[in-house]
């Protein structure tokens, strides 16, 4: 009796994906690759992979038995194994999405990562409602919305993009003698936005935030473009699957950037306020977190932050 | 012969293996070429972003070959002629518009787009249904709306762009009809599922050309037809899907983005390189809005919008999906009217655009 090879290797690929989905499903690592809205798609197809596993388990023990036609090994099936032989060698992990490259950066509306000429001419790349005068060099000015503070953050901030000399509106760096949790019991702060801030309240209009005391953890995020004195808490977030990830980001001000490591995990508590952006001939207005404390701690099992959770 | 057959299989497999191998090493060392990035670490980020596209896609890649197979069992050629209207232009507009109430996107398109042309559907209106869907279903608006809150006119130009860039590229394919576009293999399904050996295949009414049975009615019920051909389709396109997003793997590892948008300097040269960023990544369409709207301070709106439209229509991964159903040189034809379409229509939006804000 002949081994029906090419049916056997099909089986074992439709059983092999069958069983890492049922495996990251039912051990909730789903939610490393996809957004928790996608899963019940995952759910569905895992069932119906089920039903082929199965059907093609009968259907290969009847080739077998009755010594029917077997189908060829082609190329095309091997290749389901790759994927297979990969997550089965390096399963990747929370660990793994500072790993990735390539993510894009997005702050609170507006992205930025490098500039180029086209933005001038973007269609799309609106100004802020009522622009104010455009300084010559295109680098960030702090300006606060609200008068009061706006004018002594105002003039805290050299028109070159440099330094502050005055630093009275900095968050304070706070070191503990050992790392503490990121995320915070419920109410301990007041206002505690943690995840929430970067998805639900993504796209929160700036006015309706300012003034606030919040607080956030994220990890640190530094640009070439920032002023010294400033650096983005973000966080990754997913809208479909980690393919799309983007990082997503809150200013802070600090007394020296240099003093953060990129990639390192903080909790921020801080007040709103809203500095504007001179970006490409356009003027944008950003929230920046102020006067307030930072202190480093531990990275979160729950790394990601999704558009819909 | 079936020795042979295996053999060549078996040769194709680990020359596949071999490329993809070389194509991960290549993108490895190129994209992180950092020192403190072990191997171990590189293989971990691969294969997230592998199984995440994986898993984004293959429940909708089942879907469509159900669909598929429920389209072969069930309706009949008549059946779908007899609901189209007679007139080429206004089939072109029905295919188009049933993209608004057909919320799939391009990974499942394609099996269906198979299963309606093997059962008579004519090649334009097909074409003009898969390339329309991915981009105006509600879904993919929904989210497009969301992630571009402050300008609610991107949703519009999406759509618009969606819609007549489908019609246009209809009308063109319609013109290669002459000849029989989908892969011979594409219709072989080489069991029905019963386990007999020596079947005659032709009166199974499944539509398959070589599995046969030898009583149907008996051998292959019409669930059972569902399952074998669901089965049958996955076996297909799902190889593509793999090397596709094997492939846009790789691409996301390797290529900087903000290498890319230092070349898209210009009016031009920003939308032809945001469609191939939109070629390149191969995102479902139901999420590319999201990362298209971090484009934005760098890249011309109509360049975004290029990307917008662009990735739905054609990327990696449903370029080797549609070569596993169609022929090459119509493969290829349709790419080729796919990118001229985009680029002019994100041309003229980008026109209109400027417009608003002038």
């Amino acid at each position: 009796m002949r081994r029906p090879a090419g049916e056997a290797l099909w089986l074992l690929a439709l059983a092999a994906f069958a069983a890492i989905m049922g495996a990251l499903l039912f051990g909730g690592d789903i939610l490393l690759y996809l957004a928790p809205r996608m899963v019940p798609a995952v759910w569905f197809g895992l069932a119906v992979l089920v039903i082929l596993t199965a059907h093609q388990a009968v259907h290969a023990l009847r080739v077998w038995r009755n010594g029917g036609e077997d189908r060829p090994v082609r190329a095309g099936t091997l290749l389901f194994f790759i994927p297979v032989l990969l997550i089965l060698t390096g399963t990747p992990n929370k660990d793994t999405y500072g790993t990735l490259p390539n993510q894009n950066v997005k702050m609170l509306g507006v992205a930025s990562e490098s500039t180029a000429d086209t933005a001038q001419d973007s269609a799309f790349a609106r100004p802020s409602p009522e622009p104010s005068e455009q300084p010559d060099d295109p680098r960030v000015t702090a300006q606060s919305v609200q008068p009061s503070a706006a004018a002594s953050s105002q003039a805290d901030v050299e028109t070159e993009g440099k330094t502050q000399e005055e630093t009275a509106d900095s968050v304070e760096v706070i070191d503990a003698a050992d790392a503490l949790p990121c995320v915070l019991a419920d109410g301990e702060a007041g206002f505690d936005v943690s995840a929430d801030l970067f998805s639900d309240y993504l796209y929160e209009p700036l006015k309706e935030m300012e003034g606030q005391t919040i607080t956030l953890y994220g990890f640190v995020y530094k640009d070439d473009s920032f002023p010294e004195d400033t650096i983005l808490i973000s966080r990754l977030y997913i809208s479909c699957c980690a393919a799309d990830a983007s990082i997503v980001g809150f200013h802070v001000k600090v007394a020296d950037a240099s003093a953060f490591e990129e990639d390192e995990w903080i909790r921020v508590e801080g007040t709103v306020e809203a500095f504007s952006l001179e970006y490409c001939g356009s003027r944008y207005d950003f929230p920046i977190l102020t006067g307030g404390t930072v202190i480093r701690c531990d990275e979160p099992d729950a790394q990601a932050v999704y558009i819909y959770p | 012969m079936q020795a042979l057959e295996r053999k060549n299989g078996i040769r194709k497999g680990f020359m596949l293996l071999f490329f993809v191998a070389a194509l991960f090493w290549v993108g490895f060392c190129w994209g992180t070429g950092d020192a403190e990035t072990s191997t171990e670490t590189a293989m971990r980020g691969f294969a997230l972003i592998l199984w995440s596209i994986l898993l984004e896609a293959l429940p909708f890649v089942l879907l469509g070959t159900i669909l598929s197979s429920l389209i072969q069992v069930y309706v009949s050629e008549e059946t779908i002629l007899r609901i189209l209207p007679r007139n080429n232009y206004l089939r072109l507009v029905m295919a188009s518009l049933i993209g608004l109430v057909f919320p799939v996107c391009e990974c499942a398109i394609i099996p269906i787009t198979r299963g309606l042309i093997k059962k008579g559907l004519p090649v334009g209106p097909a074409v003009a249904f898969m390339i329309a869907t991915p981009i105006v279903n509600p879904i993919v608006l929904l989210s497009t709306y969301n992630a571009f809150p402050t300008m609610p006119e991107m949703v519009a130009f999406r759509a618009g762009c969606g819609f007549a860039g489908a019609i246009l590229i209809g009308l063109l394919a319609g013109r290669m009809q002459g000849k029989a576009v989908l892969r011979p293999d594409a219709d072989a399904g080489r069991a029905c599922g019963c386990g007999q050996p020596e079947h005659a295949h032709a009166s199974c009414t499944c539509g398959h050309e070589k599995h046969t049975a030898q009583d149907p009615a008996e051998e292959c019920g019409p669930l059972r037809r569902v399952i074998v051909h669901t089965g049958e389709e996955l076996r297909s396109v799902g190889a593509y899907l793999i090397f596709g997003a094997i492939i846009a793997a790789c691409v996301q590892m390797a290529v900087p983005k903000d290498a890319l948008a230092g070349v898209g300097a210009g009016r031009v040269t920003s939308i032809l390189v945001m469609m191939l960023l939109a070629f390149l990544l191969s995102l479902c369409s139901e999420a590319d809005a999201f990362v298209a709207s971090t484009f934005l301070l760098h890249f011309s709106g109509a360049s975004v919008l290029a990307f917008l439209i662009t990735g739905p229509m054609i990327d990696i991964k449903n370029t080797m999906m549609l070569m596993g159903s169609f022929r090459k040189w119509f493969v290829l034809r349709v790419m080729l009217a796919i990118l001229l379409t985009c680029f002019l229509l994100a041309l003229a939006a980008g026109f209109l655009m400027g417009s608003f804000y002038a």
